[in-house]
C-alpha cells in the first residue's frame, strides 16, 4: 500500500477542501506535515483512520463536520463532508471515499449516516466497485494492524512496556501470518468434529445380522425347492402305480371295454385342456399386441372428424401447390398473363400465396394419416370380433370338458359297481392314486407359492443389505474425511509452531538491525519469550538489562514497528512463502520526537526514513528545527504546513479552522 | 528451529496429496478472511473443501 493523496473536506477543523499529495519517491520517501500544537496534526491522523475504517479517536467523536462550515449554513442548506484517500496496492489503484452530508433544518443541524465507496482501477484499466468496500479495505490494511502504522508517536512507547507484550504478540501474529495459521488450525478442528458427528449419526445396525438373515432366507428357498423335487418324485411314483393299475384294468376282460372308453375320453380331455390353454394364450397375445385399440375409439373418431372438417373447408389437401407458385415467380409471369416483376404489387400478391400454398409432404402426410385411421378403425372392429370368437370357442371347449368329466365319473362308477372284487379294488386304488396326484399338484402349487414369497422376502433383505452397504460406505467416507482433517490440522499446528519460532528469531534479528540506527553503541534490544521488549547494555563480557526511559521505550517501539514493516516488505517482494505473504505498509507518525532528548531525537530522525517505503511525519516546528531537520531534510519529498485560525490566533477567526498549504 | 522446519517438511511429504491440498486451500480461505473478526461461513467453506477433496 503506497498512499497517493488525501482530500479532506469539512472534516472537523479542516474547513473547505484540503489536499495533500504524499511523496512516493524512493529516495525522498518522507512527507512532512508541520503544525503547531492544536493545528490539526492528530485530527489529520484521525482523518486517515476515519476514511479507512470509519472510526476516530478524538474528543467529541460524534462531531465530524467542520464547526465553521456548519455555522455558515443557512436554514435548509446542506454541507458535504468527506475524506477521500487514493493509494496503490500491488497493481491496482484505489480511491476510498467516505462521506456524509449535514443539513440545517428549523435551526437544528442533522447529518446523514456516513457512506463508503471504493473504486478500483485494475491492471487492465478496468474500473471495479466492490460490493463490500469495508471488507476490501480490511483485506489490504487490517483494522487491527492500523495502530502499528498510523500512530501517535508520543504514545508509541506503550509497545515496549511490559503491558504492551500482548499487543506485540497480536501484531506479530497478524502481520506475520501466524493468526491465519491459528485460525486454520481451529477451524480444521471444528470441521473434524462435524465429520465425527456424521460418523456417530450413521446407522447403528449390524450388517452381519442382515447377511445372516439373507443366508437363512436363501436356505429356506433351497429347502422349498428340494420339497418340490420330492413332491415331483412322489407324484411320478403315484402316476406310475396308477398307470400299472390302469394297464391291469385294460387287460381284465370285465373292464377292458370300459377302460378303453376311459382312455379315449381321457385323451379327448387332455386335448380339450390343451385347446383351452391355447385359446387363453391367444387372448393374451392379442390383448398384448392390439389391446390399445379397445381404448382408441374416441381419439380415432376425433382425428377423423378434424381431418374431415379440414377437407370440407378445402384446407387439406390445398388447391395451390408451393411448387406452382414458385414456378410463376421464377418465370415472372402469372397464369392470367400479367408480368410479375420482382418488387411489383402483382409479384408480392402472388408471392404471398407461398405461405398459404401446401407442400407435397403435407399432402402426403394427410393421406397417410387418413388411411391410417381407417386401417386402425378396422383393426379395432377385428379385435373385438376376434375376442368374441375366442370366448365362444372357450365356452364350447368348457362344455365339452364338463361332458367328458361326467362320462368319466360314470365310467368310474360302473367299474366300482362291478361284481369282481379285483376290478372294484383296482378302481378304488386308481381313485385313491388320482386323489394322491391331485394332492401332489396342490402341494406343489403351495410350495411354489412359498418359494415366490421367500424370494420376495429375500429381495427385500438384499435391498436392505445394499442400503446398509451404501450407508457403511458413507460412514467410511466421513471417517476418512475426519482423519484427513485431523492430519491437516496437525500439519498446520506444526507449520504454526515452526513459523512462530522463525518469526520470533527473524524479528529479534531485525529489531536489532533497525535498533542500531537509533540507539547508542553497546545497547541492543531483546524480544523475550513472552514477546516483551528489553534493552540490554553490554558491560565488557557481561550484559545487563537497562530500565528504559520514555525516550528509549519510544525508540524500542519504533525499532519493533520498523522490523515488522521490513519483514512484511521483504516477504512481499520474495513472494515465495504461501503461508505468509507479507505486504508493503506506509508509516504515519504523529509527533514522534515529542519527549525525546536531543541525542535520541537526532538518532530517531536519522533512522525514520529507513523504516518504510513511505513515511509521513506530523511535527511541530520546535520538534523539527535543528538535528531533526538536518537528518531528514535530504529525504523529504513533499512538505506541508497546517495553518490554524482561531479567535486567539494572529489572524483571528470567529470559528476555529485549519488550511493545509504546500511548502 | 531448523528441526521444526524439517518436521513440517517431513509431515507434508508423508501426507497424501489430498491432505496437502486441504492444508493449502484451508490456509488460502483463511487468508481471504483474516480481516474479519468472526468470519461467517468459513467452517462451511472448509467443510465443503474437505468433502470436495476426499470423495
Amino acid at each position: 500500500m503506497i498512499l497517493d493523496q488525501i482530500r479532506i473536506k469539512n472534516f472537523r477543523q479542516y474547513y473547505g477542501l484540503q489536499t495533500i499529495r504524499f511523496s512516493k519517491d524512493k529516495d525522498k520517501n518522507v512527507t512532512v506535515i508541520h503544525g503547531d500544537n492544536g493545528a490539526g496534526k492528530t485530527t489529520f491522523l484521525n482523518a486517515l483512520l476515519w476514511g479507512l475504517y470509519g472510526k476516530i479517536s478524538l474528543p467529541r467523536p460524534g462531531t465530524l463536520v467542520s464547526e465553521k462550515a456548519e455555522a455558515e449554513l443557512k436554514e435548509g442548506d446542506t454541507v458535504e463532508m468527506f475524506v477521500e484517500i487514493r493509494f496503490r496496492d500491488r497493481v491496482r489503484n484505489y480511491t476510498i471515499m467516505r462521506n456524509l452530508t449535514g443539513t440545517k433544518q428549523r435551526g437544528q443541524f442533522r447529518t446523514t449516516q456516513p457512506s463508503l465507496t471504493v473504486t478500483i482501477i485494475d491492471e487492465k484499466g478496468k474500473t471495479i466497485e466492490p460490493k463490500n468496500p469495508q471488507n476490501m479495505i480490511d483485506e489490504i490494511m487490517p483494522r487491527e494492524m492500523s495502530s502499528y502504522f498510523f500512530f501517535d508517536g508520543e504514545r508509541i512507547d506503550n509497545l515496549s512496556k511490559e503491558a504492551g507484550a500482548e499487543d506485540i504478540k497480536e501484531a506479530i501474529k497478524t502481520i506475520m501470518g501466524l493468526k491465519v495459521l491459528e485460525r486454520t488450525k481451529e477451524h480444521l478442528d471444528d470441521v473434524r468434529k462435524i465429520f465425527s458427528a456424521e460418523v456417530k449419526s450413521a446407522a447403528t445396525g449390524d450388517l452381519s445380522i442382515l447377511l445372516s438373515k439373507q443366508e437363512s432366507q436363501e436356505e429356506q428357498i433351497e429347502d422349498l425347492e428340494q420339497k418340490i423335487v420330492e413332491i415331483f418324485k412322489n407324484r411320478k411314483a403315484v402316476v406310475q402305480e396308477k398307470e400299472a393299475i390302469v394297464a391291469k384294468l385294460r387287460e381284465a376282460e370285465e373292464s377292458r371295454v370300459i377302460q378303453t372308453e376311459r382312455d379315449r375320453l381321457e385323451k379327448d380331455l387332455t386335448e380339450i385342456q390343451k385347446a383351452i390353454k391355447d385359446i387363453d394364450q391367444n387372448v393374451k397375445t392379442l390383448c398384448s399386441n392390439q389391446g390399445y385399440l379397445a381404448f382408441a375409439r374416441v381419439i380415432l373418431e376425433r382425428t377423423q372428424s378434424i381431418l374431415e372438417d379440414k377437407r370440407q373447408k378445402g384446407e387439406i389437401p390445398v388447391g395451390i401447390k408451393q411448387q406452382f407458385v414458385e414456378d410463376l415467380l421464377e418465370r415472372q409471369l402469372c397464369i392470367c398473363g400479367i408480368k410479375l416483376e420482382p418488387g411489383s404489387q402483382h409479384y408480392n400478391e402472388v408471392a404471398a400465396w407461398l405461405s398459404q400454398a401446401g407442400t407435397k409432404e403435407l399432402e402426403d402426410k394427410f393421406t397417410e394419416v387418413a388411411a391410417g385411421i381407417k386401417v386402425m378403425s378396422q383393426y379395432r372392429i377385428d379385435l373385438f370380433s376376434q375376442l368374441k370368437t375366442y370366448r365362444s370357442q372357450r365356452e364350447k371347449q368348457l362344455d365339452h370338458q364338463q361332458s367328458i368329466e361326467e362320462q368319466l365319473d360314470e365310467i368310474s362308477s360302473k367299474l366300482s359297481d362291478k361284481d369282481s372284487e379285483t376290478i372294484r379294488s383296482l378302481e378304488r386304488r386308481r381313485q385313491e392314486l388320482d386323489d394322491n396326484i391331485r394332492d401332489c399338484d396342490v402341494q406343489e402349487g403351495k410350495t411354489r407359492e412359498a418359494v415366490r414369497n421367500s424370494e420376495g422376502k429375500l429381495d427385500d433383505i438384499k435391498k436392505e443389505v445394499k442400503k446398509y452397504e451404501a450407508l457403511e460406505a458413507k460412514t467410511a467416507l466421513a471417517k476418512k474425511r475426519m482423519e484427513a482433517c485431523q492430519e491437516a490440522r496437525d500439519i498446520v499446528a506444526k507449520i504454526h509452531e515452526a513459523a512462530a519460532l522463525k518469526t520470533k528469531s527473524n524479528l529479534q534479528l531485525r529489531i536489532n538491525e533497525v535498533y542500531t540506527h537509533f540507539l547508542r553503541k553497546g545497547y541492543y534490544a531483546k524480544l523475550n519469550d513472552d514477546y516483551s521488549l528489553q534493552i540490554i547494555k553490554e558491560f565488557g563480557e557481561t550484559e545487563k538489562t537497562v530500565a528504559m526511559s520514555q525516550g528509549e521505550r519510544q525508540i524500542t517501539s519504533l525499532a519493533f514497528i520498523g522490523a515488522l514493516v521490513d519483514i512484511a516488505r521483504e516477504q512481499y517482494e520474495k513472494g515465495k512463502n504461501k503461508f505468509f505473504r507479507g505486504g508493503i505498509y506506509p508509516i504515519v507518525m504523529d509527533s514522534p520526537f515529542g519527549t525525546l532528548d536531543p541525542d535520541h531525537r537526532a538518532r530517531i530522525a536519522q533512522g525514520i526514513p529507513t523504516l518504510s517505503h513511505q513515511v509521513i511525519i506530523l511535527v511541530t516546528d520546535s520538534q523539527w528545527e535543528g538535528d531533526v531537520q538536518k537528518q531528514i531534510g535530504s529525504r523529504i519529498g513533499t512538505e506541508y504546513i497546517l495553518v490554524n485560525y482561531s479567535p486567539k490566533s494572529p489572524r483571528p477567526s470567529q470559528y476555529e479552522y485549519t488550511d493545509i498549504r504546500e511548502v | 528451529m531448523a528441526s521444526k522446519e524439517v518436521e513440517v517438511r517431513e509431515l507434508l511429504q508423508k501426507a497424501s496429496q489430498e491432505v496437502r491440498g486441504i492444508v493449502e486451500q484451508a490456509i488460502d480461505l483463511e487468508y481471504a478472511k483474516i480481516h474479519m473478526n468472526n468470519p461467517k461461513g468459513i467452517k462451511e467453506e472448509i467443510t465443503q473443501l474437505v468433502r470436495g477433496v476426499i470423495k
